[in-house]
């Protein structure tokens, strides 16, 4: 599967190169909106834009000068704590399955995202850290709950009630 | 001479009780909101104001002032412990604060802000005292485009902050552009770039970004290495007068470099501790390790924060202008309590100014005395275990983002920054370059169409001497900081024979 190994650096490059073409293209109908002795809403964005690209297309073609493409297969090698202090657990585990544990959180902090706008910041913070503790390794369930309901309990306490902050309140209030 | 006997009234005045338990009071105040997420001092200020609406003058502009600067001295600490920097003074402080945690060193880190914060903003006082009416007057000289110069300046810094690849943090550093681009066109109002939402017209802020591309691509990098405890143990709490020595000199010049920008309109704390970080890195005897945890580093930037506030608060005395939000409010305060900022403050409210001044000095003792005591607890905090300390960090995240605006959109934003951020480390892309690109962007474009209107065209910005300087400098500093390795490496080749 030659797409598992494309080299991440020439997907940014390539990225970044058509983020600069859309704004490129976009920003050129705000010349239109030019005054008298102003060049208007358009010129910068599209120098900016033509820059990114110009960095970009470079990028490639160090990329390609250097035939980095494709990056040779990757054998499996143990977690290695790459912070510092850090004790790396799950040797032996696949960078994919670390990717997967990335993606769930990713997707957890959405979740908690959505859940806080309907069930309340509160109540969806309850939720999502008892999640997040178990993505995270924490295995005792007693101490999990305990951390989730500490957590949402202060921090309403502390910002909603004491700060004022107008955290989302949900359908239940709080 | 004068200053100083004025000065000496303006202490006796501060040491009264009541003036000095306001002082405190803002103090512990400012200090739990530069912590805290949620509210910054300028929310605070106005929430304080009507409480405030029945004390003496003196005694709530000591308070706020006190709120203003304690706010600096906390906003350092969750950039330091947990790389999330909660207002946008700190965002440098997270570069080397948070290595240094990581390190187990989050106690020296913390006493160096806490520390370099004390001594730049007590120089930055005498500053105020000794120079303010001749200093005010140099702000008058700034116009566009010397704002413009400056801020051209400013973006050649992002060579500093690349690391070892120039390309890709000028890449990155144009991508943060782009994103500044992003809402209402400065000057015209035209929507730029918003795909027709109603969210987009405010732009990406700055500080929501940063959440996401420092406090949750760390915790979204934490997860994947599948780190049980990310800090090292901790050492000690307090720095050694052997590295307190060390960092003198960055505590001393950070105090230049903050308070001079201070005098000026249009310089904001993140574009002032990012020159302070590039200036010390360029400087110090250890700044090729600027960004692996240096104690320097911090230095540098907290004492510039604090600095800064010094700087602010001349033209405000000198001038009545205000030179941020936060002056703003605090000019707007200062007038309803019927002091009107400008240069005859000094001749027909002589005791309330003094007063003020003389509390920062005793405000900021207070900062100090406060803080460093606190370093143990906030210290201890890092020894709970991480799988319960990272789901709380990313609510803190969540609160952070959201407060700005009071916009779940900001928080949709926070993700997508994190994810984004997440990417580029994996890819070796720096993150600080797009961080300064979103702050220096709208300030290079609006200072240029600026200049346009006035001067009718770029070309007579030759006949303006600080903008020429600036631009000279600029390329000079290009030209050396691009010129001096492949020189070093060519000498290196030829030494060796290559």
């Amino acid at each position: 599967m030659w797409w598992r190994r494309l080299n991440g650096e020439a997907v940014a490059e390539a990225v970044a190169m058509a983020v600069g073409a859309v704004f490129a293209i976009l920003a050129v109908p705000l010349f239109s909106k030019a005054a008298h002795h102003d060049v208007g809403p358009g010129l910068f964005p599209l120098l900016a834009a033509a820059a990114v690209i110009v960095c970009a297309v470079l990028g490639l073609v160090v990329i390609g000068l250097s035939r980095r493409w494709l990056l040779p297969g990757r054998p499996v090698t143990p977690a290695s704590g790459t912070a510092t202090g850090a004790e790396a657990t799950g040797a032996g585990e696949a960078p994919a399955t670390r990717e997967v544990r990335v993606l769930w959180l990713a997707v957890a902090v959405a979740a908690y995202i959505v859940g806080a706008q309907w069930l309340g910041f509160t109540l969806a913070t309850l939720g999502f850290v008892t999640f997040a503790c178990r993505l995270f390794g924490a295995r005792s369930w007693v101490r999990i709950g305990a951390v989730s309901m500490g957590v949402a309990v202060l921090t309403y306490f502390v910002f909603v009630r004491g700060l004022e902050v107008a955290l989302p309140p949900g359908i239940l209030g709080f | 001479m004068e200053s100083l006997v004025w000065l000496s009234k303006g202490f006796a005045w501060a040491l009264q009780p009541a003036n000095l338990l306001a002082c405190f009071l803002g103090v512990f105040i400012g200090t739990a909101v530069g912590v805290l997420p949620g509210l910054g001092p300028t929310a605070t200020m106005a929430l304080l104001l009507p409480i405030l609406m029945g004390f003496p003058p003196a005694q709530a502009l000591v308070l706020l002032a006190a709120v203003y600067y304690g706010a600096m001295y906390g906003s350092s600490t969750t950039a330091i412990l947990v790389n999330i920097p909660g207002e946008a003074a700190s965002i440098m402080t997270a570069v080397d604060g948070y290595q240094l945690a990581r390190q187990g060193r989050a106690g020296p880190a913390l006493a160096v802000a806490a520390i370099s914060s004390f001594v730049a903003a007590i120089i930055g006082l005498v500053g105020l005292v000794l120079f303010a009416p001749p200093l005010a007057e140099v702000a008058l000289a700034f116009g566009p485009p010397e704002y413009f110069g400056l801020a051209v300046f400013s973006f050649c810094l992002i060579v500093g902050l690349s690391g070892k690849s120039l390309r890709k943090g000028l890449l990155a550093g144009l991508l943060g552009v782009l994103v500044s681009q992003i809402g209402l066109d400065p000057l015209t109002a035209v929507p730029r770039f918003t795909f027709g939402s109603s969210e987009l017209l405010n732009g990406v802020d700055v500080v929501v970004a940063c959440i996401g591309l420092f406090g949750v691509t760390e915790i979204l990098s934490s997860v994947a290495e599948t780190a049980t405890q990310v800090y090292a143990k901790i050492s000690k709490l307090y720095p050694s007068l052997a590295e307190l020595r060390q960092v003198a000199g960055s505590m001393l010049r950070s105090a230049v470099t903050g308070f001079m920008p201070g005098l000026l309109p249009g310089f904001s704390f993140s574009s002032v501790s990012f020159i302070s970080y590039e200036i010390e890195r360029r400087i110090s005897r250890v700044g090729h390790l600027f960004g692996t945890g240096r104690l320097e580093a911090v230095a540098a930037v907290e004492g510039a924060n604090n600095a800064f506030v010094s700087g602010q608060f001349v033209t405000l005395f000198g001038l009545g202008l205000p030179t941020s939000p936060v002056m703003a409010m605090l000019l707007a305060c200062a007038m309803i309590f019927g002091l009107q900022p400008g240069p005859r403050v000094f001749v027909e409210k002589p005791d309330v100014v003094w007063t003020i001044i003389a509390s920062m000095f005793v405000g900021n003792l207070v900062c100090l005395i406060l803080n460093l005591p606190l370093i143990g607890i906030w210290v201890r905090m890092l020894t709970i275990p991480y799988h319960y300390l990272a789901p709380a960090m990313l609510v803190v995240c969540f609160i952070g983002a959201y407060s700005v605006r009071n916009s779940i959109f900001d928080v949709w934003v926070m993700l997508v920054f994190g994810l984004l951020g997440y990417a580029m480390r994996k890819l070796s892309y720096p993150v600080a370059p797009m961080v300064m690109g979103m702050i220096l962007g709208p300030m290079i474009e609006t200072s240029y169409r600026q200049s346009l209107a006035l001067m009718g065209s770029i070309s007579p910005i030759g006949e303006r001497p600080i903008a020429m300087g600036f631009l000279v400098i600029a390329g000079l500093y290009l030209v050396i900081s691009l010129g001096l390795p492949y020189l070093r490496a060519r000498r290196a080749r030829k030494g060796t024979g290559r």
